[in-house]
């Protein structure tokens, strides 16, 4: 036992080296398993016309006819519009209200006091359950049918219709009332997360950065627009692409919300995002193939702006010197 | 000449003291304003869930009602006509986050320590491979994996949530760089001169070691797992085994629905991820902050 010690501690990299692939095996074994085969199968499913039981995928193989089934659906495209426009609606008032409140709380001029609490209360919507979320929003914007005729609903309805909405008005059929309501949930779960990404963002510019401008005069502004924006750049696309990505997957909430049709008769959906479109062919349909050939096109909308964001993100910029460069000539200007 | 110059800056001054306090007046009230936009509906939902159905139709009130647990009783009835429980939904949900939650930090942190403590052939590939797997989005496999789920037989089963837990690929980054800063390989090396086991190494000295990391993922494993619907939607079937989000999709999707149940079932499924944000938000945000950007 204790040569063998011995022998391990003089010829230790080669003799132990073999222990990596031990500790990675559970994880490559999982990832061959539940994620590779999946993909592949996917990939293969989505060329053929077979059915999930039936087996022998080359003989159902039909190239590209589900693409082409898939691209001459207008549910299809709506599908996507709807996710891009519910996700353009969240996306823009909360990249603003974020960055406004992180230079808020991050600033050394401003005192506000309970800066630690606002932080505690803007970011708590965000580990709340989306689905119960949607139940909520579902009630505190819902109509109540009652038995004396008198219209009444959730708060919110109440608010609207003090505000001088129509009592006839139900937002849930309506398509553009339950869209602005989708993205105003998602804002308000989602605003405190990037603010707190952009607080961290924020602090990791070294006070000297800062405190050099100030020696040199520059305003509030000229510092925010030509040192925390420019700063913040990287973080802000990150958080833009990595959002897209997680929008284009939307699904609790506009599920639970309900799929909204328009009024023109055509059965299209308003308010059914890609995701769900795909859920509905696999459970509702029942129709994998068709499901997998949405799922390649969306992994491949997806995947191109991954790779965006590797080549923006992964090269590492020295970007301090560049920026004191621009604040000692915008300081100079003011 | 020199007492008018004074009086004008005085003026100055106090005309900018002025307006610093009307600015701050207004920032305080546009912070007031979205914390009570982000706590209305919270509050609303505390305050529904002790009125009674026909309560909360006569509208919004801010008192607090006596039907607190008459809606638990409603809850239980109405679900009970669907052979669905709560109580036993609950502890589905809490079945599942913890089994996923222990498999996924056990065996990224074992991943992470496999690239952090040997030189394998291979390794760098690995490493490489892993900030590929956190970029790709994983919504491809989904039919696929729906697919081999009902090959395997797994369908309503937990296995689907709880096996690919041990797959992470974030985890595993976020731990290896936990590793890098903090754990010297010196530890292992020394614990290898006393004659401990590879393994025994890993578990007792590794780990304990870098609790801080594994109790952030942790948190992080259950809040996702906790919240998750697709998943629970797609491979559960059995009303036994609904998870919480089953269940509140289920209240939501009734014909006659009593408000009070539903606001009911609302705060049983947030209640436990109010209270860990309560006691945990630190390091919650402080995990959100790391992995915003590495």
């Amino acid at each position: 036992m204790k040569t063998k010690g011995i022998k391990r501690y003089r010829n230790p990299s080669q003799r132990l080296d073999k222990w990596g692939y031990v500790f990675i095996a559970p994880f490559v074994l999982v990832f061959l398993v539940f994620s590779l085969y999946p993909m592949i199968y996917s990939i293969v499913l989505s060329f053929t016309n077979q059915n999930l039981t039936s087996s022998g995928a080359f003989e159902n193989f039909i190239a590209i006819d589900n693409y082409r089934y898939i691209f001459s659906q207008r549910q299809f495209w709506q599908s996507f519009l709807n996710t891009v426009i519910i996700f353009a609606m969240n996306f823009i008032p909360q990249i603003v209200s974020a960055l406004f409140f992180a230079v808020l709380f991050t600033n050394k001029r401003i005192r506000l006091r309970g800066k630690g609490f606002f932080q505690f209360v803007y970011f708590l919507p965000n580990i709340l359950t989306a689905t119960s979320v949607a139940a909520l929003f579902l009630f505190l914007f819902g109509y109540i049918q009652t038995v004396d005729g008198i219209p009444r609903g959730g708060p919110f309805y109440q608010l609207l219709l003090w505000m001088g909405m129509s009592d006839k008005m139900r937002l849930f059929n309506e398509v553009w009332p339950t869209r602005i309501i989708i993205a105003f949930v998602q804002f308000w779960m989602w605003f405190g997360n990037s603010m707190i990404v952009y607080i961290s963002g924020i602090k990791g510019i070294s006070d000297e950065v800062f405190e050099a401008a100030e020696m040199d005069g520059a305003s509030a502004r000229v510092v925010f627009f030509h040192i925390t924006l420019p700063i913040l750049k990287p973080i802000m696309l990150y958080s833009l692409i990595t959002s897209l990505i997680g929008g284009l997957q939307m699904f609790d909430i506009p599920f639970l919300m309900g799929s909204v049709k328009f009024k023109d008769g055509s059965g299209i959906s308003g308010t059914l995002t890609i995701t769900a479109y795909i859920y509905n062919f696999m459970k509702v349909n029942e129709d994998y193939s068709i499901a997998s050939s949405a799922s390649v096109i969306l992994f491949l909308v997806s995947l191109s702006l991954s790779i965006l964001m590797y080549f923006l993100f992964f090269k590492p910029k020295d970007y301090s010197k560049k920026v004191m460069k621009k604040v000692r000539k915008y300081a100079k200007l003011d | 000449m020199r007492n008018s110059t004074d009086t004008t800056m005085v003026a100055q001054n106090n005309k900018l003291k002025f307006f610093k306090i009307i600015a701050q007046i207004l920032l305080y009230i546009i912070c007031i304003f979205v914390a009570v936009m982000v706590l209305f509906p919270l509050l609303s939902l505390l305050l529904a869930s002790t009125h009674s159905s026909t309560e909360i139709m006569q509208g919004f009130s801010f008192t607090i009602g006596n039907s607190f647990f008459d809606n638990w009783n409603n809850l239980m009835k109405e679900l009970g006509k669907q052979d669905l429980s709560i109580i036993r939904s609950f502890f589905n949900s809490c079945i599942i986050s913890f089994a996923s939650t222990s498999l996924c930090i056990y065996f990224s942190s074992l991943t992470a320590y496999a690239c952090h403590a040997y030189n394998f052939k291979g390794k760098a590939f690995f490493e490489k491979f892993i900030l590929f797997l956190i970029i790709i989005p994983g919504q491809l496999g989904a039919v696929g994996f729906y697919a081999l789920i009902v090959d395997m037989n797994l369908l309503d089963t937990y296995i689907p949530f709880i096996v690919p837990a041990i797959c992470s690929a974030s985890t595993v980054f976020f731990i290896r760089q936990y590793l890098r800063a903090n754990f010297s390989t010196e530890f292992i090396d020394a614990a290898r001169m006393d004659g401990a086991s590879e393994f025994r190494i890993f578990n007792t000295i590794c780990l304990p070691y870098i609790k801080p990391a594994l109790a952030t993922m942790a948190l992080f494993g259950i809040i996702s797992s906790w919240n998750s619907f697709m998943g629970p939607m797609m491979f559960l079937t059995e009303p036994q085994l609904y998870t919480l989000p089953q269940i509140l999709y289920f209240l939501t999707s009734m014909q006659s629905i009593d408000y009070g149940a539903v606001y009911m079932g609302v705060l049983i499924t947030i209640l436990p991820m109010l209270l860990v944000y309560f006691f945990l938000s630190k390091t919650i945000m402080a995990g959100v902050s790391n992995g915003g950007l590495k």
